[in-house]
């Protein structure tokens, strides 16, 4: 009778696997991993002998499984629960942070950007144009106390005191950041920082350069998204994520938005359709574009070379010059000199968060 | 097609489970035999020939030995089966080997064949010839069927990892055996429980093992090499013997009985123990159709070191067409001798713990000749092991260990009978509804965990696909 029972059971977990499968309908695309899934592979002689036939039809099988998403949350859960403290290249860290790992950089890559950016601040001396280099610390280094005992973690502020030993001219922000360090200065499920922690940042830029910040407070401040889940969460899969809050900070809300050479301009550097697609940190300035000119009231013109981190921290910038112009290197292609002379910019900042900057390979063309 | 895939799981099974059940007696051999070919076919659809002309080949020889019986030509079906099966054996999985071996010896650029492995190879041309070997001994019957014949030969159960079946253990079920829910329920319980070893243990401590093995051994710390090895040590040991008590399982619901593979071989207190636990049926081959016709123990000291010596130079050769297999059997060689000539007494008189030790430590030595390819990696780690590298331990080191110590602790546990033995005792103190409930609780967790690591995991290398 026992074993009668097993046997029952056996059949079942089977069985009832294998015909939901087949009554099933297949899915086409994964919300939750963000991509399309593998479709029923075509059965021909060609497939079979060279194998892939074999190693298409078990993707199928488990890219189309009945409840993927649950099975998944399952393994993700057994896996918490075995002990481990990362996955996916995120760590698991306290309070529900997901944070990026970065284990070590390439130090002849980060040397190279340094040298780089060191190029084009010589340049810009001899134009007199002030040049600012601003290199932000990700939550592995502002947070790291949250991080797993033990957890290899690549040291961000060696990156600052070597660009400020090779004479770039540094805002160091860390002391800032540091003193801030409770507040909500980093998404729990996304590798970027929030817009507050991007207004700590700024005011510190600001002075800086001389000027006096407005205050937290004279920020209007809206809640574009409570329900945000970003890069780190889809990594890990973590159905116990927490949702974090996509604040806009601004003075005036609507500002001409030039993006690409003027090949799609609007009135609004907040992008709203992103906020319901799957890259929703692509409200701040339409994601990653080539360039983008915001106009504004202020005087001077400010160019800030960027990666995605200077997305939420123009908000605060672009009311105070009469224009801000951003470029990303990784898909900017002109003359970044040739740029700066033709549209008259006299502050230019070069703002990276520090991973990013130590490994990016397109920054070494800012000085083009 | 491996078991742990949900290819077989939720296609394969359910649909041979449906048909073979649902035939005539007449028809089930015929059944076993279809789908064995498919399911070698998945991987390697070229090699299906192959293993259709293994089949007739030993057929005819068992034809030919009961033929020529008690004739001047008697031995002719036997010479053509041992020189087919090893000559199908030595050009696929050796030829590569001796090319090199030439080339680097004579100076001289004969080009390697690179002919992908056939899955199984090594054990399914030990087994079929065991066939022609048995019956020429008269310790089976000449098989008059060709299907159940061929169903022995490409039975997927065992198929591409074993356990080695010789036929003789086997020959009878192969014509009449019977089916019931006492077989099926156990062989599925224990078909889950290899699951399980597999997917959840071997995979995933599999994982360190590959973090640390791909680290430069100038980088790696002490500490860290010792984990990783034991990690290595449970890894193939999961992934093996899970392998087999799938087989064993899966033997089991189509009403065969294997005979075992593995006994805890991590609680040996000798090599010689070790070896009795470890692969056991790949070591019941070597001795009952090497060691014994060369003359076991029986002619004398010096004839059976030679025997021994024997056996593990090919034991070693047979693990792996690569000089590190070969170095790694002459270990094995070298410390069966040893053991044999004065070493298990001492150790019989030493504590335990001592034996333990010891085994323990020269299986992990055993393992990282085993674990590298290459000889020069392989000495490079050792010297890690014994003080070399980065330093004794870091903090990197220490992350790893703490990532993984409950997997670790499960490992350790799971390859001790302790789980084994408090079943035992349940089942004398439990009624039959405790029981069953465990053993429900036992088949639903690791099921579900299983196919949750297979679903969500791309992560599922099979080690012994190269043998």
């Amino acid at each position: 009778m026992r074993y009668k029972i097993l046997s029952v059971l056996f059949c079942l977990l089977i069985m009832v696997g294998a015909a939901l499968h087949l009554l099933l309908p297949d899915k086409y695309f994964s919300q939750q991993e963000k991509r399309t899934l593998k479709q029923f592979p075509g059965l021909s002689w060609s497939s079979v002998s060279a194998k892939s036939f074999e190693d298409d039809i078990e993707e199928y099988l488990a890219d189309q499984f009945p409840l993927r998403d649950c099975w998944v949350a399952v393994k993700t859960i057994a896996e918490r629960l075995s002990g481990k403290q990362e996955s996916g290249g995120v760590y698991f860290a306290d309070d529900g942070y997901l944070i990026e790992i970065h284990r070590s950089f390439d130090e002849a890559q980060l040397r190279q950007n340094i040298d780089a950016v060191k190029r084009l601040q010589d340049l810009m001396d001899e134009q007199g144009v002030s040049l600012r280099f601003l290199p932000v610390p990700t939550a592995g280094d502002i947070l790291r106390e949250k991080l797993p005992a033990f957890a290899p973690n690549a040291n961000q502020r060696a990156v600052i005191a070597l660009a400020k030993q090779q004479g770039l001219r540094v805002v160091d922000v860390t002391e800032t950041l540091d003193a801030h360090k409770d507040a909500y200065l980093f998404y729990k499920t996304d590798h970027h920082w929030t817009s507050l922690g991007a207004y700590y940042v700024w005011a510190e830029w600001m002075e800086d350069m001389g000027r006096t910040p407005a205050l937290l407070a004279e920020w209007t401040v809206e809640t574009l998204t409570d329900r945000f889940r970003g890069t780190t969460y889809a990594k890990v899969n973590d159905p116990f994520a927490a949702f974090d809050t996509i604040d806009a900070y601004y003075k005036t809300k609507t500002h001409r938005v030039a993006y690409n050479s003027g090949s799609y301009v609007t009135d609004s550097i907040y992008e709203d359709k992103f906020l319901d697609g799957a890259d929703q940190y692509g409200v701040f300035l339409n994601s990653n574009q080539a360039d983008t000119v915001v106009s504004g009231s202020g005087t001077g013109r400010l160019l800030i070379l960027k990666d995605s981190y200077a997305n939420c921290f123009a908000q605060f910038c672009v009311d105070d010059f009469q224009q801000t112009h951003l470029i990303d290197l990784r898909f900017f292609r002109g003359s970044i000199l040739d740029y700066i002379a033709e549209n008259g910019i006299t502050e230019v900042l070069v703002l990276y968060n520090i991973p990013n900057f130590a490994q990016d390979t397109a920054v070494s063309r800012c000085g083009n | 097609m491996v078991f742990s895939s949900l290819t077989f799981l939720f296609l394969f099974l359910p649909a041979v489970l449906l048909v073979y059940f649902a035939v005539p007696r007449q028809a089930k051999n015929t059944v076993l035999f279809l789908f064995s070919l498919i399911f070698y076919a998945w991987g390697e659809p070229v090699y299906v020939g192959l293993m259709i002309f293994s089949t007739i080949l030993d057929y005819t020889c068992g034809r030919l030995v009961e033929k020529y019986r008690g004739t001047k030509k008697k031995k002719l079906g036997l010479i053509i089966s041992i020189c087919g099966n090893l000559g199908l054996l030595f050009f696929f999985k050796y030829t590569d080997f001796m090319v090199g071996t030439v080339n680097s010896l004579l100076g001289t650029t004969l080009s390697p064949l690179e002919l992908p492995l056939p899955i199984g190879i090594s054990f399914y041309t030990f087994q079929t010839m065991s066939y022609t070997i048995d019956v020429y001994r008269g310790d089976a019957k000449m098989q008059r069927n060709i299907i159940s014949f061929g169903a022995y030969v490409s039975l997927f159960p065992q198929l591409i990892a074993g356990p080695i079946v010789r036929y003789r253990d086997i020959a009878q079920q192969l014509n009449q055996r019977t089916h019931s829910y006492d077989q099926f329920g156990e062989g599925a319980k224990r078909f889950v429980t290899g699951l399980g070893k597999k997917v959840l243990l071997a995979n995933n401590i599999g994982l360190l093992w590959s973090t640390i093995s791909e680290t430069e051994a100038a980088q790696l710390t002490t500490v860290g090499a010792w984990v990783g090895i034991l990690v290595f040590a449970f890894q193939i040991y999961f992934d093996f013997s899970g392998y087999s008590d799938m087989a064993i399982g899966l033997g089991r619901m189509f009403g065969f009985s294997f005979l075992e593979n593995f006994n805890y071989p991590y609680i040996s207190k000798s090599v010689t123990e070790f070896w009795r636990r470890w692969h056991m049926s790949l070591g019941t081959w070597f001795r009952d159709y090497i060691y014994i016709p060369l003359g076991g123990n029986r002619k004398g000291l010096p004839i059976q070191l030679r025997n021994i010596a024997v056996v593990w130079l090919l034991t070693g050769f047979w693990h792996g067409a690569s000089w590190n297999f070969v170095l790694w059997g002459v270990f094995y060689g070298i410390l069966l001798v040893v053991e044999k000539l004065f070493l298990l007494k001492w150790l019989k008189k030493a504590p335990t713990f001592v034996g333990h030790v010891y085994t323990m430590l020269v299986v992990l030595l055993g393992w990282v000749l085993f674990a590298f390819d290459d000889l020069g990696k392989g000495l490079a780690f050792l010297g890690v092991l014994f003080g070399g590298g980065v330093g004794f331990t870091n903090t990197w080191t220490h992350y790893q260990l703490l990532s993984y110590l409950p997997l670790l602790v499960i490992c350790v546990v799971a390859s001790t009978p302790l789980m084994k033995n408090l079943y035992g005792k349940l089942q004398e103190k439990c009624g039959q509804t405790f029981l069953l409930s465990a053993d429900i609780a036992r088949i639903l967790l690791l099921w579900f965990l299983s196919v949750a690591y297979l679903i969500s995991g791309s992560y599922n290398p099979f080690l012994y696909f190269r043998f």
